[in-house]
């Protein structure tokens, strides 16, 4: 059984073999050739301390402010938005005005195409 | 998983609380807003860390990542994870600026993401030193000097799963890559891992 598996096949299978992913038959298969094969073992045992020094690395603490600085960010533009319908709100014009300067407007447009 | 802080999967609790602060984070809640940064800024700072390889530019992406999510939080899918999602955003965010920082040509400061060969040599062959404290932080400067040796595509599903612990489900949904593609990018980044750290080792 162990004979059918080639060496580069062997190493294929070492992601699945890390992450517990091959079922009983498979790994047994897999763990046969590596018995058998001290090249794939060393390779096997390279890798698997590889992938041990990385899943231990100690993370990176996020340093004090940022929280901070990202709430103080998304308060400002909060605000910011506000400001701007706020000053809205106080010079926009009312709609009664708007309404015949926006209709004189279009009779003037229509005045000038015509006269052309 | 690094350290278990942060659970692989989850469970129906924590997706109902996940849920109830998202509906929360969507009605504009600022205090929802302010948990979700106090939860996830360590995870989202050491995965921008991992793709940079630099504090200050990790700092700064951070940042960045969580306006994006304040500003897109209507566009949530309540399908996806949040966790899924903020990640999503992190490796988009990290990307363009990996690639804007490569336009440039410069960095802003210590950065392992070009490490020139001579560094690594150095931080792969630091000599044991009778301090633990020290010997710890040198086998953490090696596995980060070797981690920045990788492509950013590489280096990006080695943080997602090796160090951030994330199923291939989830990284399938944060990358969208097919599931095939992911791990076999994976293992090839895991083989240079391992030449990389192999060769401090013998």
């Amino acid at each position: 059984m162990n004979a059918s598996l080639s060496h580069s096949a062997a190493r294929e299978y070492f992601p699945a073999l890390i992450d517990q992913e091959l079922d009983p038959a498979a790994e047994a298969k897999v763990r046969g050739h590596l018995v058998e094969c001290p090249p794939c073992r060393q390779g096997f045992q390279k890798y698997e301390r590889a992938v041990e020094k990385v899943r231990g690395l100690q993370r990176e603490k996020a340093p004090d402010a940022l929280a901070t600085m990202i709430l103080h960010r998304t308060r400002k533009r909060r605000h910011g938005l506000r400001a701007i319908a706020r000053a809205h709100d106080q010079y926009r014009m009312p709609f009664e005005i708007i309404l015949p300067i926006l209709l004189a407007a279009v009779v003037a447009a229509l005045m000038l195409v015509m006269m052309s | 998983m690094a350290d278990g802080t942060y659970p692989m999967t989850m469970g129906p609790e924590a997706h109902s609380a996940e849920l109830a602060l998202m509906e929360k984070l969507q009605r504009g809640d600022a205090r929802a807003f302010e948990q979700l940064v106090r939860s996830h800024q360590h995870r989202v700072f050491d995965f921008c860390y991992r793709m940079l390889g630099d504090r200050e530019e990790a700092n700064d992406i951070a940042q960045d990542v969580f306006i994006s999510v304040h500003q897109n939080l209507s566009g949530f899918r309540r399908d996806s994870k949040l966790t899924t999602w903020i990640f999503r955003i992190s490796k988009n965010h990290c990307l363009n600026r990996i690639k804007y920082l490569a336009r440039r040509g410069s960095r802003r400061r210590e950065d392992f993401d070009q490490v020139d060969e001579s560094r690594l040599a150095s931080a792969l062959e630091t000599p044991p030193s009778p301090d633990r404290g020290l010997v710890a932080e040198a086998a953490k400067n090696q596995v980060q000097a070797a981690i920045a040796q990788l492509e950013p595509e590489q280096r990006l599903l080695v943080a997602l799963r090796d160090i951030e612990g994330l199923s291939y489900e989830e990284i399938v949904e944060v990358t969208e890559l097919p599931v095939g593609t992911v791990k076999s990018r994976l293992h090839r980044a895991r083989e240079r891992l391992a030449d990389l750290l192999g060769e401090g080792d013998e």
